[in-house]
């Protein structure tokens, strides 16, 4: 048990470092910026003397640097990302009301990755011939897709042309939601849904010439307990791996998706508050991103014993 | 009923053979890339030759044309000339990418050099960067530089040459460290040549195409990166316009059902992206051959 609880210890440790490095870099930009920290900070909005004091209080600007960085620091490990300048309002809040969409969409969207990407890619695995050519060629296109070129040929012909699904918003309910979510969801997924695809198609191949499914083929299984009970088993392990990663990754892509279809998430409060200047919302944003994609591959590293057993015989070594 | 014997081995001839028919396919697929990127080069450089009107020549009268013989990709809705501004477009759409990879190439390679030739503590403190680099991913590396810097194609270009260090650094370490186990190498090292003039004279020109497979899948990677910031308006600002600002600037017409201001520069990023990436395999698979 030891032997798998000092990688883990280790994985933890480089993981918190990431994660200080991160924030430090979050933080230290606003020193980048040419003029003083609170000039940078409330650029181009007009606001009161009060509003300055509290803004100068809000980053311990009367300290030295590095307390800064700790007061901020401590704060944002509670959940104080202090408060929006153009909103007065916490930023905390203004991420909660915003996540709800997000996690739809993002999860939407993993379903489809995880759905088309793995049943296409082992049926290309088994069958080969014109399917598994037919599954290379669109997804080398689909990776190649930028996720807004997608969303503007989507909503050109299932919104515009056939008036099937909504160009714009999020949707009340949860049935209307998943309506208006669908196409936003198939232009975050595609890309990544195709190298999915491509990761379990090779990882298939090679699982079905493995000896002991061979070894089930000779013993008489059905093909379909072959495929899924045997070599799915062991070729599902790097497309895991991989799944996590993208998954994590799609939160980076809200940005654009959300923008276009006009949806009220994460990314699309990052973009705007760019472009209203609202420095302490463009930090939280940014922090959680990257602590979740980093967390997400901790998760993914964790599982990773556990769905191989090799691994765990090993001792959890890679 | 199939024996499970001659089954697998019919699949295993399929498989060689479908095996050497990708290896042609590869060869014809990699040249039609190369072909598809030097038409694009070409265009962006004859771009004021080729091009039928002026990109920025604004006509409200001819807004929203659909394509016809006298606009071949019809007009957008400032009634500007759509395959024009694509041809222009060609050159920031590509310069921009060929910046960041340049610029990720440059300090990628010296430090995975410097990693895998000093070793120690240069390469643990290397790899710590990498490492923590390579948890920032680099769209968002180049939001953040243009919430403090303002939007611009500089910004951009910087922040995401930046992001990409880890790419370049990774692959170059890891093949630096492999050539420099090799003889001639060692051979060098004992006539007591400086490890500057082996590195700059003998490892690195060795270790080149192993880079450039690298950098050419990357700078697909660039275009798309680039061209979804330019989308959301922080990358190259009006009135220039690269791919990724002319498929945001055409998303009003899309929605009143005149695609072609979108759909155009979106299907040629689409073009240039899958040929970079064919190329880029194409490279690395060649590499693996001539080296294995």
């Amino acid at each position: 048990m030891s032997a798998w609880l000092l990688p883990l210890a280790r994985r933890v440790g480089s993981l918190a470092l990431v994660l200080l490095a991160t924030s430090f870099i979050v933080f230290g930009a606003m020193y980048l910026a040419p003029g003083s920290p609170e000039s940078f900070l409330v650029r181009g909005n007009s606001v009161t003397q009060e509003t300055l004091q509290a803004i100068r209080d809000q980053y311990h600007l009367d300290e030295p640097f590095l307390s800064q960085y700790v007061l901020w620091l401590g704060g944002v490990v509670q959940g104080d990302f202090g408060l929006s300048i153009q909103f007065r309002q916490p930023v905390s809040e203004l991420i909660a009301s915003r996540v709800p969409t997000t996690a739809l969409l993002v999860g939407y969207a993993a379903v489809l990755i995880l759905v088309v990407g793995v049943l296409v890619g082992v049926l290309a695995a088994v069958k080969r011939g014109g399917v598994d050519g037919t599954a290379i060629v669109v997804s080398t296109v689909a990776m190649a897709t930028p996720s807004f070129v997608v969303a503007m040929a989507l909503t050109s012909l299932f919104a515009v042309t056939l008036g099937w699904f909504p160009a714009f918003g999020a949707g009340e309910g949860f049935g209307d939601r998943l309506w208006h979510l669908t196409l936003p969801a198939v232009a975050l997924a595609l890309s990544s849904a195709a190298l999915v695809l491509r990761t379990t198609r090779t990882s298939m191949i090679g699982a079905l010439g493995k000896e002991y499914v061979e070894t089930a083929r000779v013993r008489g299984f059905s093909s379909s307990r072959v495929v899924w009970g045997q070599a799915f088993r062991g070729g599902i392990v790097p497309v895991v791996t991989l799944a996590g990663l993208v998954i994590s990754g799609l939160l980076v892509t809200t940005t654009i998706v959300e923008t276009v279809f006009g949806l009220n998430g994460i990314g699309s409060l990052l973009v705007q508050a760019v472009n209203v200047k609202d420095f302490p919302v463009v930090q939280a944003v940014i922090l959680i991103i990257v602590a979740v994609f980093v967390l997400s591959n901790l998760v993914v590293d964790l599982l990773y014993p556990v769905l191989e057993p090799r691994a765990r015989a090993k001792g959890g070594a890679r | 009923m199939t024996l499970p014997t001659t089954e697998t081995r019919s699949t295993h001839l399929l498989t060689r053979r479908s095996w050497l028919a990708i290896r042609h396919r590869g060869n014809a697929l990699t040249l039609a890339a190369v072909i598809a990127l030097g038409v694009l080069v070409l265009v962006a450089i004859l771009a004021p030759v080729i091009a039928p009107y002026d990109p920025n020549q604004v006509s409200l009268i001819d807004a929203l044309q659909p394509p016809s013989a006298a606009h071949l990709l019809g007009t957008d809705e400032a009634g500007r000339d759509v395959l024009s501004r694509v041809i222009w477009g060609a050159r920031i759409s590509l310069l921009g990418p060929l910046g960041v990879v340049l610029g990720s190439t440059l300090i990628g390679v010296t430090v995975g050099v410097l990693s895998a030739w000093r070793g120690g503590w240069v390469d643990a403190t290397a790899s710590r960067f990498v490492e923590i680099l390579f948890a920032f991913p680099g769209v968002l590396l180049a939001i953040l530089i243009v919430a403090v810097f303002g939007p611009g194609l500089a910004s951009t270009v910087v922040a995401l040459a930046v992001a990409y260090i880890p790419y370049m650094a990774r692959t170059t370490r890891s093949v630096a460290l492999a050539e420099r186990q090799t003889p001639y190498i060692r051979a060098l090292e004992l006539q007591g040549m400086s490890a500057w003039r082996i590195t700059s004279l003998h490892l690195v020109p060795n270790i080149a195409p192993f880079v450039l497979a690298q950098a050419t899948l990357c700078f697909g990677y660039a275009m798309i990166d680039l061209a979804g910031l330019s989308f959301l308006g922080f990358g190259v600002q009006p009135p220039e316009a690269d791919w990724g600002a002319m498929v945001a600037a055409g998303q009003a017409a899309l929605i009143q059902g005149s695609p072609a201001p979108a759909l155009a520069p979106g299907a040629v990023i689409v073009i240039a992206v899958v040929s970079f990436s064919l190329l880029g395999e194409g490279i690395a698979e060649r590499v693996r051959r001539t080296s294995a």
